[in-house]
């Protein structure tokens, strides 16, 4: 009895640890990021020696061509704004750009949108009702140990699939006076990129990516004039 | 936790064979030290471990114990620098991110206590000696990394036990451990202060 007694309670400490694993993120803006990235060869002088930007006026869209996303331009305005304004804030000067007036650096915009799925295996430890109403005590522990008969109580079936959309939105600043013309490459001086997953209403999903590309700003304290 | 119970009930299993012998289970609180510290700076009130502990003679015992303890810290709109797998650019990333910290200690412990078992307490020093698995996992946004090695670890202790009948006893101890570094940093040296709080059951005297 006094054995049973401490099986027991090492099965209720395994329950106890098992339930109170720290759970990690819980809502959708919780895995909101802002990365940025940039030429560790240039630092906050060179930053500073730029004065001029263009930047063309729709956000290109990399998603799948049957994606129901695509059309879907709803939020390009207020983005590029958004983008202008900061950059503008840092004492840059949007101009027009001709083959005369060349501008110092290009800004571009670009979204990117992903479906993932994963698979979530219901614990067994939800299903099997451990405790209370384990009932082991009834079942003959020694000898019999009936490991057999856990078959039914055991839903190794069943698994929900989640799908979710992430989305990213992605700033490049470009040297376009550094162009290799042999492999068409444009150096990139700077990255800001807002990272998140796509859900709930547009207002929502708005308000996070603005906050996301402002903090891209708010980390890269070189850049600027 | 299967594992748990077939040791739990080879040891009684071979209670007979035993003289004087101990299984003590024990709920744990951690405090993290050093690397452990910096990366999850939050006590620990996940943990436990299971103990055996077989005596030779009145004033020493030799055993064994596994255990489980959890760290965690999660920091709201941290940023730091990162690197990708397969991409030489670092990044930095603001967000909210999730810190883990789950060791296994798994030790050889003696341990020399001070009376005999006619004293209604009966404290101990203790020195474990063995290895622990160690993994840490950082998460952040849709990004997360992991990794996971197999420490040299030894923690001396300190405490004592309070017999309440022949058969039970109370344990109150602390624990220091120490893990050595491994994969070059990446798995931190492990340190901690263990609070052990458990329950005793005593084998044929």
């Amino acid at each position: 009895m006094r054995r049973l007694l401490f099986l027991l309670l090492i099965g209720l400490f395994a329950q106890l640890l098992v339930s109170c694993y720290p759970e990690g993120a819980d809502n959708t803006e919780d895995y909101d990021v802002a990365m940025t990235t940039y030429d560790r060869d240039k630092d906050a002088s060179f930053f500073a020696g730029l004065t001029t930007y263009s930047m063309p006026d729709t956000i290109v869209y990399f998603v799948s061509k049957n994606d129901e996303i695509n059309g879907g331009h709803q939020f390009d305005q207020a983005i590029l704004q958004l983008v202008e304004s900061e950059f503008n804030a840092l004492g840059y000067q949007r101009i027009q750009g001709s083959e005369t007036d060349k501008p110092d650096f290009i800004v571009t915009v670009s979204a990117f949108s992903n479906v993932n799925y994963y698979f979530v295996y219901n614990n067994w430890y939800n299903y099997w009702g451990w405790y209370p109403g384990w009932d082991w005590f009834g079942w003959g522990y020694y000898p019999g140990w009936n490991w057999p008969s856990f078959g039914p109580y055991y839903p190794w079936g069943s698994i929900d699939l989640y799908s979710y959309r992430s989305g990213s939105i992605v700033i490049d600043m470009l040297d376009p006076s550094n162009v290799t013309e042999s492999s068409n490459k444009i150096p990139v001086l700077w990255s800001g990129i807002a990272d998140g997953i796509i859900a709930g209403s547009t207002d929502y999903i708005l308000q996070r990516a603005e906050t996301q590309i402002r903090q891209c700003f708010i980390q890269s304290p070189y850049l600027g004039k | 936790m299967k594992k748990i119970l077939v040791i739990a009930i080879l040891l009684f299993g071979l209670s007979p064979l035993l003289k004087a012998q101990m299984l003590n289970l024990n709920y744990q609180i951690s405090v993290p030290l050093g690397d452990i510290k910096d990366f999850t700076d939050k006590g620990s009130f996940r943990g436990a471990d299971l103990e055996y502990h077989q005596f030779l003679g009145d004033y020493f015992s030799i055993g064994g114990a596994i255990g489980w303890n959890v760290f965690y810290h999660n920091l709201d709109h941290h940023t730091n620098d990162f690197r990708f797998q397969g991409n030489n650019n670092i990044y930095t990333i603001t967000g909210n991110q999730y810190r883990y910290i789950n060791t296994v200690p798994l030790m050889a412990i003696g341990r020399y206590y001070f009376t005999d078992n006619t004293t209604s307490v009966r404290p101990f020093v203790g020195l474990g000696v063995g290895t622990r698995w160690t993994e840490k996992r950082l998460e952040v946004g849709q990004y997360s990394s992991t990794i996971s090695r197999w420490q040299f670890s030894f923690a001396p202790e300190i405490g004592m036990y309070v017999p309440l009948s022949d058969q039970i006893a109370l344990n109150f101890g602390a624990r220091y451990s120490y893990g050595t570094r491994a994969a070059h940093g990446r798995v931190p040296e492990f340190q901690s202060f263990t609070f052990n709080i458990g329950l005793i059951l005593m084998g044929a005297q």
